[in-house]
């Protein structure tokens, strides 16, 4: 599962919060942005080579 | 308790180009002691061997358990924080353990044990640098967890990771206040901890045949989260809930898992002779049903206040035989 790190973590000053949380959101709008558009192609192409009785390689396009 | 309707262990998708076993990075087999390295979940995107197969599994969760993962998130960005410059002293660690514990139970916790942060139950690669660990369990709802290998029971397990972060953000917090570094390590956060080994040397139970903690008050039907800190504090004791007995001749997690991942006996992993889960069984079929958790719901002593009755049942099985040698 996707996790962050220690970037986001670091809150020392009122600004270094304020940029904290300004870059976390910037995490979390990405991650809930791929999960509706990668996401969805990724469970549509998934669901149809199920039908199909065909499988779904998780590793496409990084196999040389 | 039996799994609700689990599918078959028949997977439409794979790695075209499978990459290196996983019970080969967590070394299944290794008689020496070496540190646990990442597998499967992702610290801060760095390209693990079963990272496209992770990704895989983030994409095809529900939009349900990705809201609490992402609230989750959210809210773990008060993992650490700035320390107060005034430091309370510590003449009593054994009181101050107290202190903490109670803290913890106020804030929700259900188990809370103490124990040193070792060498082995920090990842390769990573580093900790608090001294002690506050090891702390929560149980989840046993009627969503009943609903397992299903969305319900994993929107449960994400619902109970939230709730114990914000325990471990809390007590971090509270510490902190005192003048004492503390960092809360929850989950999906935690990369630098095993959690697992920390809660068995802190006393909260111990490792089951299905690889996951047994505790005596929830079997293993809770999660768990650590606060790393230099607050001194007494340590507790690892426990004897005599696992071990019932595990050698109960088979019902070996039964009841669907991918057969479950071993009837103990294995070499890392130097130590324990109880292991076959990852490249278990976690296809994890990926495939929002993460399973089928071993754990099924374990006779994750039964509701079943735990006291198998350990006196075990206790007196015990004594009556040693009694009899």
């Amino acid at each position: 599962m996707r996790t962050i790190d220690g970037q986001y973590t670091e809150n020392k000053t009122i600004k270094s919060r304020f940029q904290r949380d300004i870059k976390l959101l910037i995490h979390i709008m990405r991650m809930i942005l791929q999960y509706l558009f990668v996401g969805t192609r990724i469970r549509i192409i998934y669901k149809i080579k199920e039908l199909l009785g065909k499988k779904y390689w998780v590793d496409k396009g990084r196999y040389p | 308790m039996k799994p609700f309707d689990p599918p078959p262990p028949i997977y439409s998708f794979g790695y075209k180009k499978r990459p290196v076993s996983g019970n080969q990075i967590n070394g299944l087999g290794i008689k020496e002691r070496i540190k646990a390295k990442h597998v499967f979940h992702d610290p801060g995107g760095k390209n693990l061997a079963w990272h496209a197969m992770d990704q895989f599994f983030s994409y095809i969760t529900s939009w349900n358990i990705l809201m609490q993962i992402i609230a989750n998130v959210w809210q773990l960005r008060r993992q650490n924080g700035p320390v107060n410059k005034i430091q309370v002293q510590v003449d009593d660690q054994e009181k101050m353990a107290n202190d903490i514990k109670c803290k913890a139970i106020e804030l929700g916790a259900e188990l809370v044990g103490i124990t040193e942060i070792s060498a082995d139950a920090v990842y390769h690669g990573h580093k900790v640098s608090y001294k002690y660990a506050i090891c702390i369990g929560q149980s989840m709802d046993r009627d969503e967890m009943s609903f397992v290998p299903q969305e319900r029971a994993g929107v449960e397990v994400m619902r109970s990771y939230k709730r114990l972060s914000r325990i471990a953000i809390e007590l971090g917090e509270y510490i902190r206040d005192m003048g004492w570094g503390a960092k809360a390590y929850g989950n999906p956060n935690s990369t630098d901890l095993l959690h697992i080994p920390l809660a068995i040397k802190a006393g909260l139970g111990q490792l089951g045949k299905h690889g996951s903690l047994i505790s005596k008050e929830f079997g293993s039907n809770f999660r768990l989260t650590t606060v790393a800190t230099d607050l001194p504090l007494k340590l507790d004791q690892p426990i004897d809930l005599l696992v071990d007995d019932l595990c050698y001749n109960c088979k019902r997690c070996v039964i009841d898992c669907p991918p057969d991942a479950l071993s009837n006996q103990k294995q070499m992993v890392r130097g130590e002779n324990k109880w292991y889960v076959d990852f490249d069984k278990c976690i296809p079929y994890f990926v495939k049903t929002y993460g399973c958790a089928i071993c754990i719901e099924v374990c006779p002593w994750s039964e509701p206040g079943k735990g006291a009755t198998i350990f006196g049942q075990l206790l007196k099985k015990r004594n009556k035989s040693s009694a009899s040698e």
